[in-house]
């Protein structure tokens, strides 16, 4: 199916309520925070206090995830990124923002790219948390670091287990909120960290087809295209994107830095938020 | 008397949560997975499952654990000790002491039922899909048919109720289609029909409705669209109509459009047809191929 971007001038508010829209802070350069999936607008609450500072940090769901409105769901558009950044470009354009900082985890990251390719005026800067544009291994050389047949079987568990990835983990995650001396620990107890934040979602019927369109994409074609300065931020352990995919992602963009960060695990914005910090910090100052 | 942990018909283990090691296992892990005796101490606890059910424990098992203390009738992956996956049931408890007490045992009949379970869901799911779709749409153009525009027109007007959103109602009807049908036949009147149809479906943006209203009446509601820019629109659409060739001559249409909500007045959807068709009739008494908007003054004309 083809998906057109979007030339309709939807109602402002009603793209709010679609996609949970929040906006922090004043200040006069954009944020926009894409979660990934099995997440929420939920899982950037460790960075949102240090960004409002400086940003207008937008958070949202991707219709289908957090607490977006589910009734705006269409099966056909949601069951490949495209849909997902088209949610991203409506954002944009009913709240008449161009030139933002995209900050996108996982998938997120992904859908920027998507989004930066079908309309690079809206974005400025793209920061990837932990990306892949690719998870499966490929007989063109190509290491996503999983069999098709992996990554289908982990559909199928999906499946049996009735479970659109620990859903309810929801409340637990909103419960953690941690104070500042906690987030000066982060080291510390990342593992338990880790697991408490790693996967909180929704419905399977919105799950199910957000996980195939994840984990069997291909965008590493867009990589080339997109001219925009990147930033890669790579776990040094992650079970999900292994380090020379975070290598690969940097070398095929024609203009993008990778930061490797010490830590273990697919969520460093939630487990390693002040060196994610830092590490977009000092790629602004570079980049400008 | 004390039992015996190896006398059961189920697989008992006790795992560090931490370190993520085997400590103990009883006899069914042994014989029933083909693993030598002792041979799983102190190996980690991911060499005994596939990598998707590794991942799947991790980011759903280990959190379960942690926030509820157990978990039950998970179903994922075990490796034999010759590698082949058999599938296994879990139920689990985290002791305070960071130990993890597993009780498992093969699943592979309840895998089949669930796996037949799953195949079934996902053949009526496709089927259901096939059956929406031939049922909203117009068989001859692939346009949506009129039930289905009435469904979601009626939608778009409760919409209004909510939004401040501007609809505008267009009625096409061609101009002399009989005689196409007449001078030419039915299957050359069907072509024109089909060319018709690709047109409309590629003026419209995806948030509008387009349909088969009748015979050679088509229906297009745009969204969010002032009555002056949909007359815009159906410029376009004449201009674009007008290229489509029968014979010697091109094809023309009459459009009788009307927009909705107008001065708060509160419509429902036969009632803004009728008006959308009383100014289609007016563009035909008027000549043919061309636009008209609907105008109260229409309803004065024919008192």
């Amino acid at each position: 199916m083809e998906i057109s971007i979007s030339n309709t001038q939807f109602n402002a508010l009603e793209i709010k309520r679609r996609n949970h829209i929040n906006i922090l802070g004043e200040g006069e350069k954009v944020i926009l925070l894409a979660h990934g999936f099995g997440c929420s607008q939920n899982m950037w609450r460790f960075l949102t206090p240090y960004l409002e500072k400086q940003y207008k940090v937008i958070l949202f769901d991707y219709v289908g995830s957090g607490n977006s409105d589910v009734r705006a769901y269409q099966k056909n558009r949601y069951s490949q990124l495209e849909g997902y950044a088209l949610d991203v470009i409506e954002i944009c354009d009913s709240l008449d923002f161009s030139n933002v900082l995209f900050v996108g985890h996982s998938v997120g990251a992904t859908i920027g790219l998507i989004t930066a390719h079908l309309r690079p005026d809206l974005i400025d800067k793209l920061v990837m948390v932990c990306p892949s544009p690719c998870f499966l291994n490929l007989n063109d050389g190509y290491s996503g670091g999983f069999e098709k047949s992996d990554l289908e079987e982990l559909v199928n568990l999906m499946d049996k287990n009735y479970i659109g990835w620990g859903n309810y983990l929801a409340p637990l995650v909103m419960n953690s909120t941690p104070s500042e001396t906690d987030i000066k620990q982060e080291t510390d107890d990342a593992l338990v960290q880790e697991l408490l934040t790693s996967f909180c979602s929704t419905d399977p019927t919105y799950s199910k087809p957000f996980a195939i369109a994840t984990f069997f994409s291909d965008y590493r074609h867009l990589l080339p295209k997109i001219h925009h300065p990147c930033l890669v931020i790579q776990s040094k352990q992650d079970a999900l994107v292994p380090i020379e995919v975070g290598k690969y992602t940097q070398k095929q963009f024609p203009n993008a830095k990778l930061d490797i960060i010490n830590g273990k695990g697919h969520c460093l914005h939630m487990t390693y938020p002040l060196q994610v910090l830092n590490s977009i910090q000092c790629f602004l100052d570079q980049t400008q | 008397m004390e039992m015996d942990p190896h006398i059961f018909p189920c697989g008992l283990m006790v795992s560090d949560f931490q370190e993520q090691k085997i400590l103990q296992f009883n006899a069914y892990i042994e014989n029933e997975f083909g693993f030598a005796k002792d041979s799983l101490i102190d190996q980690p606890i991911t060499a005994l499952f596939t990598k998707a059910s590794v991942l799947f424990l991790e980011h759903y098992f280990y959190p379960m654990l942690l926030q509820d203390g157990k978990v039950s009738e998970l179903q994922v992956m075990l490796l034999s000790a010759k590698k082949e996956p058999v599938p296994v049931t879990i139920n689990a408890t985290l002791s305070q002491q960071g130990k993890i007490y597993w009780a498992l045992f093969s699943a592979i009949n309840r895998d089949q039922l669930y796996q037949e379970l799953i195949n079934t869901r996902d053949k009526l799911e496709d089927k259901t899909k096939a059956l929406t779709i031939t049922s909203a749409t117009d068989e001859l153009t692939g346009l949506l048919n009129r039930r289905e525009a009435t469904k979601r027109a009626n939608d778009m007007i409760q919409q209004t109720k909510r939004t401040n959103v501007m609809l505008s109602f267009i009625l096409l009807d061609i101009d002399y289609f009989k005689r196409v049908n007449d001078t030419f036949g039915h299957q050359e009147g069907d072509k024109i029909l089909i060319k018709m149809s690709k047109v409309l479906a590629s003026t419209v943006r995806s948030c509008d409705i387009v349909a088969r209203w009748g015979g050679e009446e088509f229906l297009v509601v745009l969204y969010n669209t002032s009555i002056d820019k949909a007359h815009i629109f159906c410029q376009r659409l004449h201009d674009k109509i007008n290229q489509i060739a029968i014979g010697r001559d091109t094809l023309h249409v009459s459009i009788g459009m009307t927009s909705y909500p107008i001065n708060n007045q509160t419509l429902n959807l036969d009632e803004i047809i009728w008006q959308a068709d009383e100014a289609l009739y007016d563009a035909k008494e008027r000549g043919r191929n061309q636009t008209r908007r609907f105008k109260e003054d229409l309803l004065l004309d024919k008192r």
